[in-house]
């Protein structure tokens, strides 16, 4: 697959508008640590109060979320051609052969450090969206074999051969649109991956485009529409809240009643599966918008998961690690 | 405080930068502080600040007398909550942040401090303020605790109950954090 960055050209009238980002997922099936390292981009990159964002949080069972959030002028954000990196988190992309996120964050006494290799089949081409009021765009990459190692909370981890994921996202919106997105990724211990996306408003009472795209034995299928049913139950919160500023400035957000519990029924005709996913814990993320009032939380739901069923003729009865990121 | 700027200066440098970057907020700062004057403090320094009739900011080395309104921090507090260690909440249920006066002075010294928070997402002088004063390290202090009750213990399981079934409970599940 080839991709690159999609920063704006200086002519761009949409540019105050820019948003991008990439992200990287890793799931380790040995400790059940599930980490996330993300770097992204707010706003017309030039602008002094554009924001660059460099988040990474590893859960730890048993510990908690380590990491935190690293905020600075997007102006400070280094890009690539499929890399982005402020002076504490980094990912860069070469789809074709690794992926690598670094996280160093002393203050948090955190550390993390990726390499992914592709270990999966091509999950498709990049999608365009309506969002909010203006669009959104993602490459999805491979699935992962990601080697690495972790300082979480004085703990050390070393990732050996763990389950990853990576995508990149870009677009033109504002936070605090009526809009938002469920998305998942699965990553099962014998190697399946199934990764939910469905666009939504801001409260998540309506539900746009759905794709459902599992990865089985090295094919992949995709379930659309109404051939997707997502149910949630029970209740978390976050136990964790990003960045410190925006945390303190809605307050009234840190008791958000979530999902303990998320099942996804799906059937095409030919393949079906049914996975139910339970909540271990939850992470606050609070977006602001730099060019014109506005703020967007997301929150990612890590936990683990039990899928059975069929796909691509093969017989699926998989357990494994996951994230749910609602936003909105 | 930075070792180059005191909290009065520092008071002035943030409303010079809110007049500057975002007069809307500015203008809402001014309606929610009235004549209001509010006793702030953060480690061992105080300034008594306040807005004239004509809009102007004025911030003074504490005077005679006690002020109806106080508000009161350390940096490490500061620290902990620009680097999302420390809830707000927390930091209140266990004395780090300290607000003292009559309700209405106290609802508003907090909505202003929202609204410095809300403008300064949109404002780099502002941000490097934040920036300014997380570049000096705090004095090392115990964490504070993340299990600190909203509700005194002296609340009977039966009141909680009642409280729960009218849905008046601030927080059903317990703390955050």
């Amino acid at each position: 697959m080839r991709d690159h960055l999609r920063r704006p050209a200086a002519d761009d009238p949409t540019r105050a508008a820019y948003k991008e980002w990439l992200h990287v997922n890793v799931f380790d099936h040995a400790s059940g640590a599930i980490g996330l390292v993300n770097v992204s981009v707010h706003g017309d990159p030039a602008a002094p109060a554009s924001r660059g964002v460099g988040a990474a949080l590893v859960h730890v069972p048993g510990l908690g979320w380590g990491g935190n959030a690293s905020v600075v002028s997007a102006r400070e954000v280094d890009g690539g051609l499929l890399s982005l990196a402020t002076s504490a988190v980094a990912v860069a992309v070469d789809p074709s052969s690794r992926v690598a996120a670094v996280a160093r964050l002393p203050r948090d006494g955190f550390e993390v450090s990726l390499e992914g290799v592709p270990a999966g089949a091509e999950l498709g081409a990049a999608s365009v969206m309506g969002f909010g009021s203006g669009h959104l765009s993602w490459s999805i990459y491979p699935r992962l074999r990601v080697d690495g190692h972790a300082t979480v909370l004085g703990q050390e981890l070393a990732f050996v051969g763990a389950g990853g994921y990576a995508d990149h996202n870009w677009g033109r919106w504002w936070w605090g649109d009526d809009a938002g997105w469920d998305w998942a990724c699965w990553h099962g211990s014998d190697g399946l991956l199934a990764v939910l996306s469905r666009m939504t408003d801001r409260a998540h009472t309506t539900v746009g485009h759905v794709l459902l795209t599992v990865e089985v034995a090295g094919r992949v299928v995709r379930f659309v529409g109404d051939q997707v049913l997502v149910e949630v139950s029970g209740t978390t919160m976050p136990s964790r809240r990003l960045p410190g500023a925006l945390a303190a400035l809605f307050a009234d957000r840190a008791a958000e009643r979530l999902p303990g519990r998320v099942e996804v029924h799906a059937a095409n005709g030919f393949d079906a599966l049914d996975l139910e996913f339970d909540v271990r814990d939850v992470a606050q993320l609070v977006m602001a918008e730099p060019t014109q009032p506005g703020f967007a939380f997301l929150h990612e739901l890590v936990g683990s998961f039990r899928c059975v069923g069929r796909a691509a003729g093969c017989p699926i009865d998989a357990v494994g690690l996951g994230v749910v990121e609602r936003a909105g | 405080m930075p070792a180059d700027r005191g909290l009065l200066a520092f008071v002035g440098a943030l409303v010079a930068g809110l007049d500057a970057g975002d007069p809307t907020a500015a203008s809402r700062v001014r309606a929610l502080a009235g004549t209001r004057t509010a006793r702030i403090g953060l480690d061992d320094e105080s300034v008594d600040v306040r807005f004239a009739a004509d809009g102007s900011f004025h911030a003074t080395s504490v005077g005679e007398g006690a002020a109806p309104c106080r508000g009161r921090t350390d940096r490490r507090t500061v620290h902990d909550l620009l680097d999302a260690r420390l809830e707000i909440r927390d930091a209140v249920l266990s004395g780090r942040i300290e607000a003292v006066g009559p309700v209405p002075d106290v609802a508003a010294m907090f909505a202003v401090v929202e609204v410095l928070l809300a403008a300064s997402v949109r404002l780099p002088a502002l941000q490097s303020l934040a920036d300014e004063l997380l570049g000096v390290p705090p004095a090392p202090g115990a964490p504070t605790r993340a299990d600190l009750a909203w509700y005194p213990d002296e609340i009977t399981p039966a009141e909680r109950a009642l409280l729960a079934d009218l849905d008046l409970l601030a927080d059903e599940t317990g703390p955050v954090g």
